[in-house]
C-alpha cells in the first residue's frame, strides 16, 4: 500500500501488493454473489442447499485466511521490527500481532463450521450443547477482540481516552440491556438444559456484544487515514458477523432458524470482509500509520479531529433514549418485578451513572480546553504586541535609512553638479589656454617648423608662441607655468601677452626680453608661482638662432648625428625681479633640427613607471633621421610606444621642431625623396584592389620586375585591407592615406590609418603555421602581416594615438635577391 | 574598383573532379567555393582538382577560404590538387606551405594525370 493512498483514507492501489488486495476483494464478492445466488434460487433439495451453506460458511473464510497469515512466511516477521518500522513499540507489536490474533479468530470459526457441517451433513443431526462446533465459534470472540484491541493507534491524551473509555462504557451498557432482555436473560431462564449448555448459550450473546464493543473500538479510535480503509472493512465485517449472530441468537430462542437463508450468507461475507480487512492492516504503511497526522496533511488533520469530536461521541447518547424506552417497556410487561426487568433498571442506572461521569469528565476538559485556549490566547496577543512593536521599529529604520539616503542621494547630487562646474570651468579655462595658442606654425622659406599640444586632463600652463618680429625674424617661444589648473592658466595667459608685448615692442634681443618681461610679471605672479620659458629668435637670412633661457628644460640640437643642448643661464621668470639673462647664438646648417619641448614629454612613465628621461630624448634626436621621419612624429611615435595604450597623461606635452631644410648638406638627401603618389583611399571592403592597382600605376614609371611589382602589390593590398578594418573599422568617412616615395635606393609605401590602439609588431604576433592551422592549433585567419612580410625587403610599424604607419620597404638595386 | 566576384563550376573528369574557378578569391568568396566544392564532393571523388587559371587575385582572406577547403579534404581523405597558378601565386602557395598538402601542376593534363595514377 502506498503512503499517499493510505493518506486518502482509500483502499490501496498499484504495487503487487495493491493488485493482490483487489484480486482478493474481487474473489470476495464473486463467491457471495454466488452463495447468494444459490441461498435465493435453492437448486435442488433443502439438505443440498443446507450442505452447500454450510460447506461455503467455512470454505470462504478458509480462502482468505493466507491474508492474515501471510506475513508470517515472511522471515523479518520472526526476526522482529522491519527497518521501516517507527514509532512506539506498542504500535510495531500490534502491527505484527494483531493479523494474526484477527486470524486466529478466523481460524476458529472455519473449525467450529466444519464441525458443525458434519453434525449437519454427515451424521445428519444438529450438534450437541455443547459440542466442538460451539469451542470453535466461542473462541473466534477472545481472538477477535485481542486483534481490534491490538491494531496500531496514534497516542492520544488521558482526558480523551477517559471520555472514549466512558463512550465505550455506554454503549456496552445499553447494548448488554437490550441483550439481558431480550436474549441473554431469556436463554438463562430456560430450564431444559443443563448449567454448562445454558453457560454455552449465553455465551453467544455474549460474543455479540463483544463484537459491539470492538466496533464501539473501532468507531472512537483517533483518526488514522493510513489504516482507514483497514478499519472500515474490519467494521462492516463485524457487523454483518454481529447482525448474523444476533439474528441466529434470536431464530434459535424460538426454534425458527433453519440453515439455508440470507443470514448464513452474512457470517461468509463477514468472516472474509475481517480477513481482507486485516490484509488492510498488514499493507498500510509502517510507521505512518500512527504519525500521519503529525506528519502533516494538516487540513485532512483538522478535518479527521472534527469527526472524533462530533459524531462518535454522539453515538453513546444515541443508545439513552432507547435504553429509556426499554426501561418503560419492561416497567410495563414485567410490572415493575422480575429478574429481567431488574437487569434492565439496573442497565439503565448504570446508564444514567456514566451519562453523569461524562459529563463532569466533558465540563472538566472544557474548563481544561478553555483555559488553554486563554493562555494561547494570551500567547498570541502578546506576540502580536511584540509583531506590532518589531513592525514599528523597523518602519522607524526604513524611514531613517531612507531619510540617510535622500540626505546622501542630495550630497551627491550636488557633488556631481559641483564637479560639473568645476569640469565646465575647467573646459573653458582650457579652451582659452588653447584658444591663446598658435593654430598653425609659420611657414618660413628653407625651415619646417611643427608643434604639438596635448593637454593634460588637468589645466596645465605650457603654452607656445611664434612671433613675427621685425627684419623678417621669427620669435620662437616655449614655456611651462608652475601649477595647474586656473592659475596656471592665467598666469600662462599673462605671460603670453607679456612676452609678445615686450618682444613685438622694440628689443629684440631674447635676454633683454626674458629681463624686461621678467619685470612685469614679477608683481603680477602669486609668490609660490613661477614660469620657465625659451625664447629665441630666427634670422633666417642668417640661419642664425638667438636664444635666451629663463630656466626651462634645454632645447636639444640635432646636429652631424648628435643631440647638443642649447644651454644658456637664467632664473625662471616671476620669481625675483632684476634677473639678468644670458644670451647665445648658434647658426643651423641644412639638415639640423631644433627639439624645444615641456617636461611633459621627459616625465612621461611607462606601464611599470620609469620615466621617459632626458638622456632617452637626447638619444632619439641624436639617432634621428629626418629621410625616414619629421623629428615630430618620429619622437611622438616613440613617445606612445614608450606609455601604454591605457596611459593616463599627467602633464601638457609640448613640442616644437625648427628644422632647417635645403642647402647644401640637405639637398641631395631631398632630391631622392620623390613623391610618386599620395593616395586617399575610402574605407570600404574591397578598395584593396584598387590601393593596389594605384600603387602598381605609380610605380609603372620605374621599371620594375614583375615578380617584385607583384609581391608589392600584394602587399600593398595587405596593408591596405589591415587599415581599412583593424584601423579604420571600415569607416568609409575615415579613408586610407597612402603615400608612395621614391628615394635614393629604395621604394617606400607608407599606408596610414586613423589607429586607436597600438599597433601590432611585426615581430611580436604568432607566426602562422598551416599545419597548426589545419589541426585546429591557430585560428584560420592571420595571415595577412605574415605575407606583407615576405612580400617586401622592410616592413615597418609605427604609431601613436592619432594615426598608425606601415611601411613597406622594397629595394630597388639587388632585387635578384630580395625575396 | 568594382571586385570581381569568384565564379566557380564543377567538371568531372577521368581521374578526378575539376573545379573551375573564376574572378577573385577573397573573402567574398567564401558562400560561392563552399557551394561548388560541396558539389564536387557530391559524387564522393578520390581527389579534386583546383583550377586557378581564371583567377586573377587572391589574398589572405582567399588563403583562408583555400585552407578550409584543404581541411576538409583532409576530413575526408581527399587528395586536393591544383594547376593554372600563376608564379606570384605559387610563391605564396609555398610561403604558406598550401603547396605541402595541395600539388600544384602546370596544367589539367598533368593534374589529371597524377590524380588518375593515385
Amino acid at each position: 500500500m502506498k503512503v499517499g493512498t493510505a493518506r486518502n483514507g482509500r483502499p490501496p492501489q498499484d504495487s503487487a501488493e495493491a493488485r493482490a488486495f483487489w484480486r482478493a476483494a474481487a474473489m470476495i464478492v464473486l463467491f457471495n454473489g454466488l452463495l447468494i445466488a444459490w441461498v435465493l434460487l435453492k437448486p435442488g433439495s433443502d439438505r443440498m442447499l443446507a450442505a452447500v451453506v454450510n460447506a461455503a460458511e467455512f470454505v470462504g473464510p478458509l480462502l482468505v485466511l493466507p491474508l492474515c497469515f501471510g506475513g508470517l512466511l515472511r522471515r523479518r516477521w520472526w526476526r522482529g521490527v522491519s527497518q521501516t518500522d517507527v514509532g512506539p513499540a506498542a504500535v510495531t507489536i500490534g502491527r505484527r500481532w494483531a493479523p494474526v490474533l484477527l486470524g486466529m479468530g478466523i481460524l476458529s470459526w472455519v473449525l467450529g463450521q466444519m464441525v458443525f457441517t458434519y453434525y449437519e451433513w454427515v451424521l445428519r443431526q444438529p450438534p450437541p450443547l455443547p459440542s466442538l462446533a460451539d469451542v470453535g465459534f466461542l473462541s473466534v470472540y477472545p481472538f477477535l477482540l485481542l486483534g481490534i484491541l491490538l491494531l496500531p493507534a496514534r497516542p492520544v491524551p488521558v482526558e480523551s481516552r477517559t471520555r472514549i473509555a466512558i463512550d465505550g462504557l455506554m454503549i456496552m451498557t445499553a447494548a448488554v440491556t437490550f441483550s439481558w432482555y431480550f436474549v441473554l436473560g431469556p436463554i438463562m431462564q430456560q430450564g431444559t438444559e443443563t448449567t454448562l449448555a445454558k453457560a454455552v448459550s449465553a455465551a453467544y450473546p455474549l460474543g455479540g456484544i463483544v463484537l459491539i464493543a470492538c466496533l464501539v473500538i473501532l468507531a472512537l479510535r483517533p483518526g488514522e487515514h493510513a489504516l482507514l480503509p483497514a478499519v472500515r472493512l474490519l467494521a462492516l465485517g463485524l457487523t454483518l458477523i454481529v447482525v448474523a449472530d444476533s439474528n441466529f441468537a434470536y431464530w434459535s430462542l424460538h426454534d425458527a432458524y433453519a440453515t439455508g437463508t440470507l443470514l448464513d450468507v452474512g457470517w461468509s461475507l463477514g468472516y472474509m470482509l475481517v480477513a481482507l480487512g486485516t490484509f488492510a492492516v498488514r499493507l498500510a504503511p509502517t510507521g505512518e500509520a500512527t504519525t500521519a497526522d503529525e506528519q502533516g496533511d494538516v487540513p485532512r488533520a483538522a478535518s479527521s479531529l472534527a469527526e472524533q469530536r462530533v459524531w462518535p461521541s454522539l453515538l453513546a447518547y444515541v443508545l439513552v433514549p432507547a435504553v429509556g424506552v426499554l426501561l418503560v417497556y419492561a416497567w410495563r410487561h414485567s410490572a415493575g418485578s422480575g429478574s429481567l426487568a431488574l437487569g434492565v433498571y439496573l442497565g439503565g442506572a448504570l446508564l444514567i451513572g456514566l451519562v453523569l461521569l461524562r459529563q463532569v469528565l466533558t465540563i472538566v476538559e472544557n474548563a481544561r480546553l478553555y483555559n488553554q485556549q486563554q493562555r494561547t490566547y494570551r500567547e498570541v496577543e502578546q506576540k502580536e504586541k511584540e509583531v506590532r512593536q518589531l513592525n514599528k521599529d523597523l518602519e522607524k529604520r526604513v524611514a531613517e535609512r531612507t531619510e540617510q539616503l535622500k540626505a546622501a542621494m542630495a550630497k551627491q547630487q550636488q557633488e556631481a553638479q559641483e564637479r560639473e562646474r568645476i569640469e565646465q570651468e575647467l573646459r573653458v579655462a582650457r579652451l582659452i589656454q588653447q584658444t591663446l595658442l598658435p593654430k598653425s606654425a609659420p611657414e618660413l622659406s628653407g625651415y619646417q617648423i611643427a608643434a604639438y599640444y596635448r593637454p593634460a586632463r588637468e589645466v596645465g600652463g605650457d603654452f607656445y608662441d611664434f612671433l613675427e618680429l621685425e627684419d623678417g625674424l621669427l620669435g620662437l617661444v616655449v614655456g611651462d607655468t608652475s601649477g595647474k589648473g586656473i592659475p596656471a592658466a592665467m598666469v600662462m595667459a599673462n605671460t603670453r601677452s607679456v612676452l609678445r608685448a615686450v618682444a613685438q615692442g622694440g628689443d629684440v634681443a631674447p635676454g633683454q626680453v626674458l629681463a624686461q618681461a621678467n619685470e612685469i610679471l614679477y608683481p603680477d605672479i602669486p609668490s609660490n608661482m613661477f614660469v620657465t620659458c625659451f625664447y629665441g629668435v630666427l634670422d633666417p637670412s642668417s640661419d642664425s638662432l638667438t636664444y635666451a633661457n629663463a630656466g626651462h628644460d634645454l632645447p636639444y640640437l640635432h646636429r652631424n648625428g648628435n643631440a647638443e643642448e642649447l644651454r644658456a643661464r637664467g632664473m625662471p621668470l616671476g620669481l625675483m625681479p632684476g634677473m639678468s639673462y644670458e644670451e647665445k647664438k648658434v647658426v643651423l646648417n641644412a639638415g639640423e633640427s631644433v627639439l624645444f619641448y615641456s617636461d611633459g614629454l621627459v616625465e612621461a612613465h611607462d606601464p611599470e613607471g620609469e620615466m621617459f628621461g632626458f638622456p632617452r630624448l637626447r638619444a632619439l634626436v641624436a639617432e634621428h633621421d629626418e629621410e625616414e621621419h619629421s623629428l615630430m612624429d618620429f619622437l611622438l611615435e616613440e613617445l606612445y610606444s614608450f606609455v601604454a595604450e591605457s596611459w593616463e597623461q599627467e602633464d601638457d606635452i609640448t613640442l616644437m621642431t625648427l628644422g632647417k631644410i635645403g642647402g647644401t648638406v640637405t639637398a641631395p638627401r631631398n632630391r631622392t625623396r620623390r613623391t610618386l603618389a599620395e593616395l586617399s583611399i575610402p574605407s570600404e571592403p574591397g578598395n584593396e584592389r584598387q590601393a593596389m592597382q594605384e600603387v602598381a600605376r605609380a610605380v609603372s614609371g620605374l621599371g620594375l620586375p614583375e615578380r617584385t611589382l607583384e609581391r608589392l602589390k600584394t602587399a600593398v593590398a595587405e596593408a591596405t585591407m589591415n587599415a581599412m578594418e583593424h584601423g579604420n573599422r571600415y569607416d568609409p568617412d575615415v579613408p586610407v592615406k597612402i603615400q608612395v616615395w621614391l628615394l635614393e635606393e629604395s621604394l617606400l609605401v607608407r599606408i596610414i590609418d586613423r589607429g586607436g590602439s597600438p599597433p601590432p609588431s611585426p615581430n611580436a604576433t604568432e607566426e602562422p603555421d598551416l599545419e597548426d592551422k589545419l589541426e585546429g592549433r591557430q585560428t584560420p585567419r592571420g595571415w595577412g602581416l605574415f605575407l606583407i612580410k615576405n612580400m617586401v625587403d622592410e616592413l615597418r610599424v609605427s604609431g601613436n594615438p592619432d594615426h598608425h604607419t606601415v611601411e613597406l620597404v622594397t629595394y630597388l638595386k639587388g632585387d635578384d635577391d630580395a625575396g | 574598383m568594382p571586385a570581381k566576384h569568384l565564379e566557380a563550376s564543377v567538371r568531372r573528369e577521368w581521374g578526378g573532379t575539376v573545379l573551375d574557378l573564376r574572378g577573385e578569391i577573397n573573402g567574398f568568396a567564401q558562400e560561392a567555393l563552399n557551394a561548388a566544392y560541396a558539389e564536387a564532393e557530391a559524387t564522393d571523388p578520390e581527389a579534386i582538382i583546383l583550377n586557378f587559371g581564371g583567377v586573377d587575385y587572391i589574398d589572405s582572406a582567399g588563403i583562408v577560404l583555400i585552407g578550409n577547403l584543404l581541411a576538409k579534404a583532409r576530413a575526408s581523405k581527399r587528395r586536393l590538387l591544383a594547376y593554372g597558378l600563376s608564379n606570384h601565386y605559387v610563391e605564396i602557395f609555398d610561403i604558406t606551405r598550401l603547396s605541402d598538402f595541395v600539388s600544384i601542376f602546370p596544367d589539367e593534363q598533368s593534374a589529371l594525370s597524377e590524380a588518375s595514377v593515385s
